[in-house]
């Protein structure tokens, strides 16, 4: 088994270890705090992230993405504002829980139930990457072209909002990522003669714009924290034995919704953890308790929003390919490291693969032991004002993007993004499936353009290779059933306002 | 009176701007065919595919209704404003004087904060940023141009 032999040595140094705790911390620190999503940490420690080695650097960055998804619980539950967007439903039945003096197992719950669905995503990364990649090898050009397509189209399906609203983010991303050099012709698009733009920009700037500064913009004034949320001591948090036996079988279809929906693009922790939720109430036998307190109803979202957070990595280092937003960032650290993605990683870089896989058992064991013995701690952490939070992250994301290039540009671009990004967020457009457009798209202008170089424009040809028009199959049923439920809610609300 | 759905129409109409924009300066890149594709062909799709989607948002906004989106406008306001000043002081004043400019006029966006608390968040942030990423960290930025 590689993992043992190439997987935790390599996680179990010190410095790994040390950043994947590091990782952890602060993810569960980030998760814990309304306003600060974990894809905007991300976002700022990547730029820190450069003078590591890159196996340490996806170890740092990968703890903070799944640890956000066990701190974010907490707000959820005590004060019924959800710390990441994954953790939204945790409150339909955490926060009544709270209300009854039932905070403790509600927290204990959630950490039980994360742990499990994260463990099993972690087992689904060991046992479907390396024969995805595998089956990868063969691909070409065509087939990437084709599976990026679906990718983004897949991008449009994200979030609450309306449909056609997420196709356009996909493509004004694709419009962005056109900035640059164009690789085919050597000719220069969107750059107006400044030397910055000549490589494009990196995509940590269009996050911290449009994630970082836009959500401190909107969440000004607006979270203010309740500052009695209470002490929990060790004693209170034991759930009964009632509580155990209700949530086994929950955690497990959790893990299992969770494990199908995050490798797959355009879905990822927020969409399972709903999705998770609405199964429980379809299922029991009694749907009334749900909404007013139900331990099913927290253990199932939390198991799939964690079980999704670790298998959305199988994608992106199997093909290279990011399914969800805060993928396109790990994804993009990995090319600043100089390492491609895709299915030669794990044969290339079989230390990173397995290192990384290793580094979610050890991190996962870290944030058992952060979020059942420490929880006191996260829960006095609710109590700092968004006042004083709020311009320190400002600072952090400054100083973030200027030590990318040492440029005062970088920030200019900043400053540029987060006006825009807010705008949009005014106007209901949902910034996540941006940031796949903009990784995904110049990658599928490149390879498609490869692709017409080898078949010598021979549109045809494509379709032939039986894996491209599989995957160009789905993506137009995808199209068609986008079009399809569009349509009809816009019927539907027609004869509503008619009647 | 019908309020009609602005969001979406503003929206829309952007999105509508930017295609035309893209569709009609990808020309200048060069088409070529569609077998074989010059530098512009690619963003003369996307230009085309953003003016369908956003005339096709912007028709929809047309015949709903919802509500004004409320605008921040002192948040929105003071934090471009310290993200200005961080802007123009890094490289001429330094990393400290910067973050003073940044915190200092990003804090008016609050309502609660009291002058007293701005000034030790100034402080306190500015010397935990120089310690962590110049003294521990080894980014090259001075903490006060000329100084150290």
């Amino acid at each position: 088994m590689d993992l043992f032999t190439i997987g935790f040595p390599t996680a179990f140094s010190w410095v790994n270890l040390l950043y994947c705790f590091l990782g952890v911390f602060l993810g569960t620190f980030v998760g814990v705090l309304p306003g600060i999503s974990g894809l905007t940490a991300v976002a700022l420690l990547m730029p820190l992230s450069f003078h590591l080695d890159p196996t340490t650097a996806i170890i740092m960055l990968g703890g903070l993405y799944y640890g956000a998804e066990y701190g974010g619980s907490t707000a959820s539950i005590l004060l019924n504002l959800p710390g990441t967007a994954s953790n939204a439903v945790t409150c339909l039945d955490g926060y009544p829980m709270a209300r009854q003096g039932r905070a403790g197992p509600a927290l204990f719950i959630t950490t039980i139930a994360s742990f499990a669905g994260a463990a099993a995503g972690t087992v689904l990364v060991m046992l479907l990457a390396p024969p995805l990649a595998r089956f990868a090898l063969a691909f070409g050009s065509a087939e990437y072209f084709s599976a990026m397509l679906l990718g983004l189209v897949a991008a449009g399906t994200i979030g609450q909002g309306r449909r056609v609203k997420s196709v356009a983010m996909v493509v004004l991303g694709m419009i962005l990522g056109l900035i640059g050099i164009d690789t085919n012709t050597g000719e220069f698009r969107y750059t107006y003669g400044i030397a910055n733009l000549y490589d494009g920009f990196p995509i940590v700037i269009l996050a911290m714009g449009m994630f970082g500064v836009a959500e401190v913009i909107a969440s000004i004034n607006r979270l203010k924290y309740v500052t009695e949320v209470g002490s929990i001591t060790m004693r209170s948090l034991l759930p009964t034995r009632e509580d155990m036996r209700r949530i086994a079988k929950p955690v497990a279809r959790g893990a299992a919704v969770g494990s199908f929906f995050g490798p797959l693009p355009g879905t990822g922790p927020t969409i399972a953890s709903f999705i998770g939720y609405a199964i429980e109430k379809r299922v029991s036998r009694d749907p009334s308790r749900f909404g007013k307190g139900a331990v099913e109803g927290i253990a199932a979202p939390e198991a799939a929003n964690n079980a999704a957070a670790q298998t959305s990595f199988i994608p992106t280092l199997t093909l290279g390919i990011p399914g969800a937003a805060t993928m396109a960032i790990m994804l993009g650290a990995l090319l600043i490291h100089g390492i491609q993605p895709g299915p030669q990683l794990i044969g290339e870089h079989p230390d990173l693969f397995w290192g990384v896989i290793a580094s979610f058992w050890i991190g996962n064991l870290f944030l058992l032991f952060l979020n059942i013995p420490m929880i006191g701690v996260w829960v006095r952490i609710l109590h700092i004002p968004y006042r004083y939070l709020y311009p320190t992250i400002l600072v952090l994301i400054c100083i973030g993007v200027y030590s990318l290039n040492n440029q005062v540009f970088d920030v200019g671009l900043v400053i540029l993004f987060g006006v825009v990004g807010y705008a949009l967020k005014l106007m209901r457009f949902e910034p996540a499936p941006l940031l796949i457009g903009f990784i995904l798209g110049p990658m599928v202008e490149e390879n498609f353009r490869r692709a017409l170089v080898l078949t010598r424009g021979d549109y045809l040809a494509l379709l032939e290779r039986p894996i491209t028009a599989g995957f160009l199959a789905v993506t137009l049923i995808l199209l068609l059933g986008m079009g399809w439920s569009t349509w009809r809610s816009h019927k539907r609300r027609k004869a509503a306002s008619r009647s | 009176m019908m309020k009609r759905n602005y969001k979406d129409i503003a929206g829309g109409g952007l999105f509508v701007a930017l295609g035309l924009y893209v569709f009609i300066t990808a020309f200048g890149f060069g088409i070529g065919t569609t077998s074989r594709m010059g530098a512009g062909y690619y963003p003369m799709v996307l230009g085309l595919v953003a003016i369908i989607l956003g005339a096709a948002i912007a028709a929809i906004g047309w015949r709903e209704t919802a509500e004004r989106p409320q605008v921040a406008v002192k948040p929105l306001l003071a934090v471009v404003a310290g993200l200005l000043a961080f802007y123009v002081l890094v490289d001429r004043a330094g990393m400290i004087p910067a973050i003073w400019g940044l915190v200092g006029l990003a804090s008016i966006a609050d309502d609660d904060i009291t002058w007293r608390g701005t000034l030790v968040l100034m402080l306190t942030v500015s010397i935990a940023a120089w310690l962590l990423f110049s003294a521990l960290l080894g980014l090259p930025i001075a903490g006060v141009e000329g100084l150290f």
